[in-house]
């Protein structure tokens, strides 16, 4: 079945969303409509439509006209494995002692690294995003320093990729929350996946706020790869819940938002031992004072 | 774990054969998306529902190639053609009617989509259906 796809660009989401809804109502009508923020500091969108048949130019062009889009760009694409596609794109993470994989990279585990198997689903924390590579590196560093953790916390776990890597190499009490139960659902079965049932308690909860969290507090070791203002509002918490000379590892922060989170940390106690940047993002190490 | 946005889609899927053909496969292997993953939630979403029903899907992806899905159900217009036993609207529904469907099926599809539909009770949802109905050309009875 051929697939033709009808491309564009405007500025603002909403004036996006708005050209993705009349999209829909195209004779022949689209399989599907996507919107997609370029990224591009351009403040510009991409909206574009599938079709299993040549999309009406003539009621592309009236839109683009009503909705102060560019042209449409019309093609048919070229017959892909998709699947094939993806594959090539999901590609093992090495983040130092740690190898980050789908099930379809199985057979490509190198050897001496620690695997985890993590699939690109419905959760957070592939390790192919900045922010969890960062965690992870900053992990591998605390490891490689000779760092002992017999208490761990994931605050906001996604797929609790950093909870197993912990698990992977210390044998203590490691919980994992977030605020998302369907990120939770996903936290287990990666556990089960990795022969790690049971090894890491999960939980739903906002920031520490779970029996459990407060009941194995305080902390060697907590990671928060959250974003930037629930980062600072935990801030007093994270203190509370480290031991002292406890680490933090926290993610989530663009570059330009780093400094204004370690200035909130030191206030509370918490400094600033290492940092790492992977593009836009930031990874903090962060220490309690002893 | 933050969830970075990258961008939203939404496709038409059939309920339970979700599968890499499109709009599935260019769609979301345009987008470095997990298909088969996607497939496998969806299908096991949408296993109560009719085989093959159209399901409007929002996915929200994010920057590490997650994603979120809200499957919503099927649209009016298949149900009213299903209901009228009619395979398309009218070309001109003022003035053709291409077929009927009772008052008692209208209040069972505005059930069935009342989730979906800005209705706050079954009235006002059953006066969306019917205007739907009256857009493609059929008839209430």
């Amino acid at each position: 079945m051929p697939t033709f796809t009808a491309l564009t660009t405007l500025s603002g989401k909403a004036a996006a969303e708005a050209l993705g809804e009349a999209m829909e109502h195209l004779v022949p009508e689209p399989t599907g409509v996507g919107i997609l923020d370029l990224e591009d500091d351009s403040g510009l969108w991409e909206v574009g439509g599938y079709f299993t048949e040549a999309p009406d130019e003539a009621g592309l062009a009236l839109l683009t006209a009503m909705h102060g889009s560019k042209p449409f760009a019309v093609s048919e694409l070229p017959d892909t494995d998709w699947v094939a596609h993806v594959r090539r794109e999901l590609a093992p993470v090495e983040a130092g002692r740690f190898f980050v994989y789908g099930s379809h990279d199985a057979d490509k585990l190198p050897a001496g690294k620690i695997p985890l198997l993590i699939e690109a689903a419905m959760a957070f924390g592939t390790g192919h995003h900045g922010t969890t590579l960062g965690c992870l590196r900053a992990l591998d560093h605390l490891i490689g320093e000779g760092f002992k953790a017999d208490k761990v916390a994931d605050i906001g776990c996604g797929t609790a990729v950093l909870a197993m890597a912990a698990a992977r190499i210390w044998d203590g009490t490691i919980l994992a929350s977030d605020i998302d139960q369907v990120a939770v659902d996903v936290a287990e079965a990666n556990l089960r996946a990795n022969g790690m049932a049971g090894r890491v308690g999960c939980v739903e909860a906002a920031g520490f706020d779970h029996a459990d969290l407060h009941a194995a507090a305080p902390y060697d070791l907590i990671f928060a790869n959250i974003l930037k203002g629930p980062l600072v509002a935990l801030a007093p918490d994270m203190n509370a819940h480290l031991c002292p000379g406890g680490y933090a590892i926290l993610s989530g922060i663009l570059n330009e938002q780093a400094q204004n989170v370690v200035e909130v940390y030191a206030r509370n106690g918490i400094n600033q031992v290492r940092r790492d940047e992977i593009g836009d993002w930031t990874t903090l190490l962060l220490q309690k004072q002893s | 774990m933050a969830k970075k946005l990258a961008g939203t889609m939404k496709l038409q899927v059939p309920a339970g054969k979700a599968n890499p053909s499109p709009p599935v496969g260019p769609a979301l292997g345009q987008r470095g998306i997990n298909i088969m993953e996607f497939c496998k939630a969806f299908n096991a979403k949408t296993a109560d529902l009719e085989p093959g029903a159209p399901c409007p899907t929002v996915i929200t992806y994010y920057q590490d190639k997650s994603f979120t899905m809200d499957i919503k159900t099927p649209p009016a217009s298949y149900f009213l053609k299903k209901a009228a036993k009619v395979k398309s609207g009218a070309k001109t529904p003022s003035r053709e009617t291409v077929g009927t469907v009772t008052a008692a099926q209208v209040k069972e599809i505005a059930e069935a989509k009342m989730k979906d539909l800005n209705a706050n009770d079954i009235e006002a949802a059953m006066q969306i259906i019917l205007g739907s109905a009256r857009s493609m050309g059929i008839e209430v009875k």
